[in-house]
């Protein structure tokens, strides 16, 4: 097959911002240069006007294969358009959204969101609760630490909740997850924020798809499933906007990756969990 | 460094007491440009670095790598994701 014919042909990935981080990581395995390109549609961004301009025929003309993250109820407008402008016959493979609120049990209102939504957009109630107290840092966090250890909430359960939305969105895809997850996430770190995820995760679910997508051949799925790996290896993800898990949260759901000490990226910042929870009380000015 | 005075909620000059208060806060655990080259052991060594350890990981763009995983991936050309 010639290059030109080769190269005319692509995996739409229709997904969230995790979609991102697959057509990141296919575009650039050495395997499939040139042969395979791989094409997002953010279905959280995706508007009406979108399939006659940005998502129209020309664009749809070189997919040969649909990765396609599902969602729990009816099919959206949007889900509905894209399964109409799809060539005929284009393989299907379906995978879930990976999210984990139990790692952040105080995830709630926050007022301050309504008139700056982007500052801090992973809210914390309590956080919230203590942003008129006027204390100096060490009190201030130790108030934070007491009010959240005696409100916190069973994590057990948040975590079997999580588990039944994870095993949801598993009975409706083709990409089994939940069951990695529940084994993986206490020994490795699988999410930065509630929606946002770690190179471990989006290894797994890349491999996870490749395995099932027969378009590319046995032997380019083996070779791609190892170049996702090494191109992973020292990846950090998401982790732009990183929110720290609460030492008591990581001490009772048994979080054995959890160092007390480390920093998690704010933008341009590395913060412990104390750094985190002052600057998110006082919604500090941050750079990046 | 126009970024960080730009982020400086008052500015206030005519109290540089505030002024360096607010420039420290704003500056906890900045970590300025995320392209970092890592430092070889005997550099440290000489300079005394005592910030330095071998398990020192450095970011480059979106990747973290000791110094001995930047000289294997260097020497080795290994490609890497941004």
């Amino acid at each position: 097959m010639g290059t030109v014919a080769a190269m005319s042909r692509s995996i739409l990935i229709y997904a969230n911002c995790q979609g991102e981080e697959l057509q990141k990581t296919g575009r650039y395995m050495p395997c499939l240069a040139e042969r395979f390109d791989f094409k997002w549609i953010p279905l959280h961004l995706v508007e009406d006007s979108h399939w006659t301009t940005q998502y129209g025929p020309d664009f749809m003309a070189d997919v040969v294969m649909l990765w396609e993250q599902v969602e729990t109820g009816a099919d959206s407008p949007n889900r509905t358009a894209l399964h109409q402008r799809l060539p005929p016959g284009c393989p299907v493979v379906k995978f879930p959204p990976l999210s984990a609120t139990c790692l952040w049990p105080f995830a709630g209102n926050d007022p301050r969101r309504a008139v700056d939504p982007t500052r801090y957009p992973w809210p914390d109630s309590i956080a919230a609760a203590l942003a008129n107290r006027k204390l100096p840092d060490d009190e201030l966090f130790e108030a934070y630490l007491r009010i959240t250890t005696e409100k916190m909430p069973d994590l057990d359960r948040r975590l079997r909740m999580d588990v039944t939305r994870w095993k949801a969105s598993d009975a409706l895809s083709d990409v089994p997850m939940a069951d990695w997850i529940e084994r993986t996430f206490r020994s490795v770190n699988l999410f930065h924020t509630s929606g946002h995820i770690t190179a471990p995760a989006i290894a797994h679910l890349m491999k996870q798809l490749l395995s099932r997508s027969a378009v590319l051949g046995g032997s380019l799925i083996g070779a791609a499933s190892r170049e996702t790996d090494a191109l992973l290896a020292r990846h950090c993800g998401q982790d732009y906007e990183s929110v720290p898990i609460h030492p008591v949260v990581a001490e009772r759901l048994d979080l054995r990756f959890y160092d007390p000490d480390a920093t998690y990226r704010w933008h341009d910042h590395d913060w412990t969990f104390r750094q985190y929870i002052l600057h998110y009380i006082r919604w500090s000015d941050y750079i990046g | 460094m126009d970024r960080i005075i730009f982020n400086l909620p008052g500015f206030a000059v005519d109290d540089p007491d505030a002024l360096a208060a607010e420039l420290d806060f704003l500056l906890d655990g900045y970590a300025g440009e995320r392209n970092e080259l890592p430092v070889h052991k005997r550099v440290a060594e000489h300079f005394k670095l005592s910030w330095w350890s071998p398990d020192l990981k450095y970011r480059w763009e979106n990747n973290l790598r000791t110094y001995r995983q930047h000289v294997l991936d260097t020497a080795r050309w290994a490609r890497w994701l941004p």
